[in-house]
């Protein structure tokens, strides 16, 4: 591994994990070409050239940081709607039982269970739209 | 399942494009391109005022493939021709018309910049003098 190649690849690390595994080969290429291309340069455009390297990786990172964060904020929303919906479902599903079998026998307990279940499933879901509307 | 993009789909909700966008669907609509290839014909058609880095050419690219405007190109040249962790990529039909759209969105701004006299040798002559 060259020298260029090596410090392209320490670089790589401040990149998301995933952007990282899809595009770290062909960026470290790309840096590869554009020393390449530098040919037999002076020091002074050599180290202009590193300090741009360096420049566009740190812009590039927090740009692709900040959009695997919202990516995140997404999934997020959709196992809060998920869990949400199930707890709902089971407080429906328990009030339904007990009307069909037609016993009402629901103890203090169940009830309790069966309103927590359905207001926090309630919940959930309402905290997963807040999360999931544009701002 | 994702719903692929189609010939009738209106290309305005993606306008405008980011300036870097509309450099790289204008390099691809003549021929395929790498990075490095991708890199080097903005740069030679600009004349040097814009270059972009790697790490935001690939960001952009990503963003790119995302919506469809650009895609990923199977047939490589062949190995001993080329390094193989190149990639290659090539404008689909909705990038070419996305493009298009673009330009057409910029050409009604100059034209009308032109009409304001902003390309003027002396833009600004012929204002009027503003109240004190």
């Amino acid at each position: 591994m060259s020298g260029v190649q090596r410090a392209a690849t320490i670089l790589l690390c401040f990149y998301p994990k995933d952007f990282r595994r899809e595009y770290g080969a062909a960026i470290v290429q790309l840096v590869c070409d554009q020393r390449r291309a530098l040919g037999d340069a002076s020091a002074y455009h050599r180290l202009s050239f590193w300090m741009s390297v360096v420049l566009d990786t740190l812009r590039a990172a927090f740009v692709e940081h900040r959009s695997a964060i919202q990516l995140r904020r997404v999934s997020t929303a959709t196992v809060y709607a998920f869990i949400g919906t199930l707890l709902v479902l089971a407080a429906v599903a328990n009030v339904l039982v007990d009307v069909v079998a037609v016993k009402l026998s629901m103890g203090i307990p169940a009830v309790l269970l069966t309103v927590a279940a359905g207001t926090s499933g309630a919940g959930l879901i309402v905290r997963s739209r807040r999360a999931t509307r544009p701002k | 399942m994702r719903k692929r993009r189609t010939d009738q789909q209106d290309p305005t909700p993606l306008l405008p494009l980011s300036e870097q966008a509309f450099h790289v669907l204008m390099a691809l609509v003549d021929k395929d391109h790498h990075g490095y290839g991708l890199m080097r014909e903005i740069r030679e058609r600009t004349s040097g005022t814009v270059t972009i880095g790697a790490g935001t050419l690939y960001g952009c690219l990503k963003r790119l493939l995302a919506a469809e405007l650009i895609e990923e190109v199977r047939d490589r040249p062949a190995p001993e021709l080329d390094d193989e962790r190149r990639r290659y990529y090539r404008l689909t039909a909705f990038g070419a018309r996305v493009a298009a759209a673009e330009a057409r969105r910029l050409e009604v701004l100059v034209r009308e910049a032109r009409r304001k006299r902003l390309l003027d040798q002396n833009p600004g002559r012929g204002l009027r003098p503003r109240p004190a």
